[in-house]
């Protein structure tokens, strides 16, 4: 039935990424890029967390549940401007916060020179 | 509306509440997670995630919490047939492997506290915690949920708001597996390269 199905996908795409990473390491970096393997990995994820939201949650396009479908879609839209969001700011604060910056700034913005 | 007819009408928006509670769920842990992204290479000189995470030991954990989700999957179909006591064999397989999977977890803390890698240590291992730890504290508030369900199931006959609130705890302990595979690919594979 579904449940066995969802669950041997999830497997497989388990041991799919974790073996990804083993052939990364021992590898050393040489079969692929780390951020190919950051890519693939993640993809597999978002597959497998798709697996279980349709076989496990029993999410579907089905008129019934439209409003679920709804919630979940909205959730995940938040989840992501705060995910996205955080990481786009921390890095551009960070950016800004160095200290070749924060001299240059200080001078051409406030006028203010170190003595 | 008939008696039915309501009952119908209120499980389904009584369900639709379920689903709005594990999204606001949702949005807790999306919080950690970004949180843990920011702060995961801040680990002010001590331990990074390569040097703590056992990637054998986390699969293990994986497919323990991947075969609990599907155990109460099993429950669920078995609750819907009216097969009692098969479903109370697959709830009890659900919390076997739910215990194991926290008990393994607990495991890695406890080892991390000897040697002394903590959350006051760096932003990298608060973040791990607490994202983590969160994580944890759900499931075992999920097992105490399951020794309820499964209490009452034994001394009861299977009602339809029985079977109704195994439906919950089945999504529940779902939801629990989806932030699982976000957490093993996110702070696991991705932090020890």
């Amino acid at each position: 039935m579904r449940y066995l199905s969802g669950f041997i996908l999830s497997v497989a795409l388990t041991i799919g990424a974790f073996l990804l990473v083993y052939a990364y390491r021992s590898s050393d970096g040489e079969l692929f890029a780390r951020g190919v393997l950051f890519g693939v990995v993640g993809i597999f994820a978002v597959m497998q967390v798709a697996v279980q939201a349709v076989y496990f949650l029993h999410l579907s396009s089905d008129e019934r549940t439209k409003w679920t479908r709804y919630a979940v879609i909205f959730a995940v839209a938040v989840a992501l401007i705060i995910i996205v969001g955080s990481l786009w700011i921390m890095q551009n604060l960070n950016y800004n916060m160095m200290p070749e910056h924060t001299t240059k700034y200080m001078s051409q913005e406030e006028g203010i020179t170190r003595p | 509306m008939s008696q039915s007819a309501t009952a119908v009408v209120a499980h389904s928006k009584e369900t639709f509440g379920f689903w709005l509670y594990l999204m606001t769920d949702c949005l807790v842990f999306a919080t950690l997670f970004a949180t843990f992204a920011v702060l995961r290479s801040a680990t002010a000189g001590v331990v990074t995630g390569a040097d703590i995470f056992s990637l054998p030991f986390v699969l293990t954990e994986t497919m323990v919490l991947l075969a609990s989700s599907f155990a109460v999957g099993m429950a669920v179909v078995a609750a819907n047939a009216n097969k009692r006591r098969p479903m109370l064999r697959w709830l009890a397989a659900t919390g076997l492997l739910g215990a194991v999977f926290l008990g393994m977890e607990l495991w890695e803390f406890t080892v991390l506290y000897q040697e002394g890698h903590i959350w006051t240590k760096s932003a990298f291992l608060s973040s791990y915690f607490g994202l983590v730890g969160t994580h944890g504290l759900h499931i075992l508030t999920g097992l105490i949920w399951l020794a309820a369900l499964m209490g009452h199931a034994l001394k009861h006959d299977l009602s339809n708001r029985a079977k109704q609130r195994i439906l919950y705890f089945s999504l529940f302990w779902h939801f629990l597996d989806v932030i699982w595979i976000c957490i093993f690919t996110v702070v696991y594979l991705m932090g020890v390269v």
